[in-house]
């Protein structure tokens, strides 16, 4: 489970998030929609321990990751927006690495990364630098790194960028696998993945949370579109803007 | 234009290095900033350069002779600041951003010739200035100044004009050998060019032999010192040759870092290496394939500690203790000069470190153990020197001087590393903190080598107890650290 409790967090005179309070349950795909600097990514980023909130508290299952963001960083599997990645290391070399980090069992490492690397059809790459990986091969290897210790959390920031149609299917059927026994969060700005993917989402705008619930039921019978763009004020603002052109 | 791109990338650089840092100190590229920037590597030089200038006291020949090395250390701190810097800019991507802008080459040239006068490059001329200053009014001779500020604004632009131009031989990541095996070689060469060099000078000494004299007149720097025809027309091709090689060293570098790349066939099988070997091949394989980053570490590492001892081996003769108290101080020197490059290997690839469960001890151990590995090379060989001179004692010494001074120094860098996701690059660490890091355990290693002439004992008391103060430190800062993320 992972938890927000009046969470807030501000970047000089930048509000990120306000008050936030929301609860991730295992058993579901949650998606978080919201404009550019709605406060997703430091939302995220908080659970990690990467960034400290100013208030408020966070509960990764029992662990606070303000306190303890090693243990936290231990139950989750995390993959940024940013692309974070060794250019002058293989593949190989870094999951190498990142097992020995984690202390992975040597037999269970292999037999995970094998069907990892075959699910994200990355096998002739193995051998490529990450610099002269493509943008889309990148993201794989930062996605085989987030699935490689079977987290209690998944927490995607953008995954489906970059990814062709053939992996992005495959990742959404990992990520409906994965919910059954973890928390999956992963946020998105392709309303219509979101609505094809998630059970339940979250729609922030200017750091606080303005719609929350299974899709079904929040949009009615409107599409998504319409009502992400009625929830976040978009729509109206976006019909002056039009006119002004 | 050029100032504005210049800046652009001097402001990306210290943002993606230091991130939460930078918003409050971000770099404005003005004649102020560039001084505030380097002022303390400048005061720093100015103290060895006027102490240096002093030789002046035993006449005009000496004047003339200490401006060689001089001129050798602003070649080699140029090319080493060069080195690193040109890491930032490739690792960091720092071109990528105005490649498709429709710039003019000729202004991107004054941006990275201005950049590398930032980075650094405006210290360089203060490794001879002072002294030539110095020199000039021991002597009453206003001409040894003028020769010695042509010399090093030369010496300045010479080492910037090499650094390009060397760095556009491995401009980007590439799995090519001959291409990192040249340029790795050329860095090497220029970074250690003063240690080779004394080699060859302490077989040949111009104060004894005239002709040899008259022969280094007519070649940089002594050329500028002097005001014969041959000099003059040396020091004004030297001049107008560092200038064509800066222009064409920075168009080549700029054309080589944002060119596609070559892509060497790869293998399609692939293999998983476990526990302590997987940690410490990812920083040994990442120097293998950059030549800027293992160049410095060749030298720091391997070529420092081995002119050190060849220049000291004839006080191992005389005492144990002596022989003692020079392992412990080359241990904890040694030590100390190679860490800090250990973290710039990461470059922007230590984001990706913020991500996993891992603390700032445990950063520090794996830097300290890959430190241990590279450093094996000069530990073998200067081993097996102290073994054929029968001063078996010193090996274990010199051994706990090792692992000791590399993990206090590895502790020190991961302590200051910044504490949200960034790049680990020349703008990470502040640099007059790594001079006074540097400063003192240089001058440790100096005084106890001076102090094991005069109170052999007694250097071995201290240097005793300063091996027990290194452990100490260890101790308390791996105990603080612990459980510390990154």
């Amino acid at each position: 489970m992972l938890s927000y409790r009046d969470v807030s967090k501000r970047y000089g005179d930048v509000i990120a998030l306000k008050g936030v309070t929301l609860e991730f349950q295992p058993g579901k795909i949650h998606a978080l929609l919201g404009p550019n600097g709605s406060g997703k990514s430091t939302l995220m980023k908080i659970a990690l321990g990467l960034v400290k909130p100013d208030s408020g508290s966070v509960r990764v299952y029992d662990i606070d990751p303000v306190r303890d963001p090693i243990g936290a960083r231990r139950l989750i599997g995390y993959v940024p927006e940013e692309v974070l990645i060794y250019e002058s290391l293989t593949p190989s070399e870094w999951f190498s690495f990142v097992g020995s980090i984690y202390g992975m069992d040597r037999e269970l490492l292999r037999e995970r990364l094998d069907t990892l690397i075959r699910v994200f059809k990355m096998e002739e790459h193995m051998g490529k630098l990450g610099g002269e990986l493509s943008l889309g091969n990148k993201r794989k290897v930062m996605l085989i790194t987030a699935l490689m210790k079977e987290p209690k959390v998944l927490i995607l920031d953008e995954p489906f960028s970059g990814l062709d149609p053939e992996v992005a299917r495959v990742l959404k059927e990992i990520l409906r696998r994965k919910a059954e026994e973890g928390v999956v969060i992963f946020s998105t700005h392709i309303l219509e993945l979101a609505e094809a993917v998630a059970d339940d989402i979250t729609i922030l705008r200017y750091g606080e949370v303005v719609a929350r619930g299974p899709i079904s039921e929040l949009k009615g019978k409107k599409d998504l579109e319409s009502y992400f763009m009625e929830v976040t004020g978009l729509s109206s603002e976006l019909q002056e803007l039009l006119k002004a052109l | 234009m050029w100032k504005v791109i210049a800046e652009a990338i001097a402001r990306e650089a210290n943002y993606r290095a230091q991130r939460e840092m930078s918003r409050r100190n971000l770099t404005i590229m003005t004649a102020g900033s560039i001084l505030r920037y380097n002022i303390f590597i400048i005061l720093i030089l100015s103290s060895i350069s006027g102490m240096t200038g002093l030789a002046s006291l035993e006449g005009r020949e000496a004047a003339l002779l200490v401006s060689i090395p001089l001129f050798i250390v602003e070649i080699m701190m140029g090319t080493l600041s060069m080195a690193l810097s040109l890491q930032a800019i490739v690792s960091d991507k720092l071109l990528e951003p105005i490649q498709h802008l429709p710039i003019e080459e000729r202004d991107l040239r004054k941006a990275l010739s201005l950049l590398g006068i930032y980075w650094g490059g405006l210290a360089l001329p203060f490794a001879m200035i002072p002294a030539g200053l110095i020199s000039s009014i021991i002597l009453s001779d206003p001409s040894i100044l003028a020769g010695y500020l042509a010399a090093s604004i030369t010496g300045m632009i010479l080492s910037l004009a090499l650094g390009y131009l060397v760095g556009s031989i491995a401009g980007k990541y590439t799995r090519s050998l001959s291409r990192r095996a040249i340029s790795t070689l050329l860095w090497t060469i220029l970074i250690g060019f003063g240690f080779f060099l004394n080699a060859i000078m302490s077989t040949f000494s111009p104060m004894e032999d005239l002709s040899a004299l008259n022969l280094l007149k007519a070649l940089p720097p002594l050329s500028f010192l002097d005001w014969s025809l041959t000099s003059l027309i040396s020091s004004s091709l030297t001049f107008t040759l560092s200038l064509a090689l800066l222009a064409y060293g920075t168009s080549r570098f700029w054309r080589a870092a944002i060119s596609p790349g070559e892509y060497a066939p790869v293998s399609s099988s692939w293999n998983l290496s476990f526990g302590v070997k997987s940690i410490v091949m990812k920083d040994i394989r990442i120097a293998l394939r950059n030549p800027r980053m293992l160049a410095p570490l060749i030298v720091n590492s391997i070529a420092l500690p081995l002119f050190l001892i060849s220049s000291m081996i004839e006080e191992f003769g005389k005492l144990d203790s002596t022989a003692l108290v020079i392992s412990i101080s080359l241990g904890v020197l040694q030590a100390a000069y190679s860490s800090y490059s250990f973290y710039l290997l990461d470059s922007s690839g230590a984001r990706a470190l913020y991500t996993l469960p891992i603390s700032r001890r445990e950063v520090a151990s794996m830097k300290t153990l890959s430190l241990l590995t590279f450093n094996s090379i000069p530990f073998i060989l200067i081993s097996m020197g102290f073994i054929y001179l029968g001063i078996w004692a010193s090996i274990p010494a010199y051994l706990m001087a090792l692992a000791g001074s590399g993990y206090l120094n590895c502790l020190i860098y991961a302590k200051m590393l910044p504490k949200e996701p960034a790049n680990w690059s020349v703008e990470t660490f502040e640099r007059w903190i790594i001079t006074i890091i540097l400063m003192i355990q240089t001058i440790f290693f100096i005084s106890l080598v001076i102090i094991s002439q005069f109170f052999p004992i007694f250097a071995l008391w201290l240097s005793s107890l300063s091996l027990i103060a290194v452990y100490g430190a260890s101790l308390y800062l791996s105990h603080e650290m612990r459980g510390e993320p990154l």
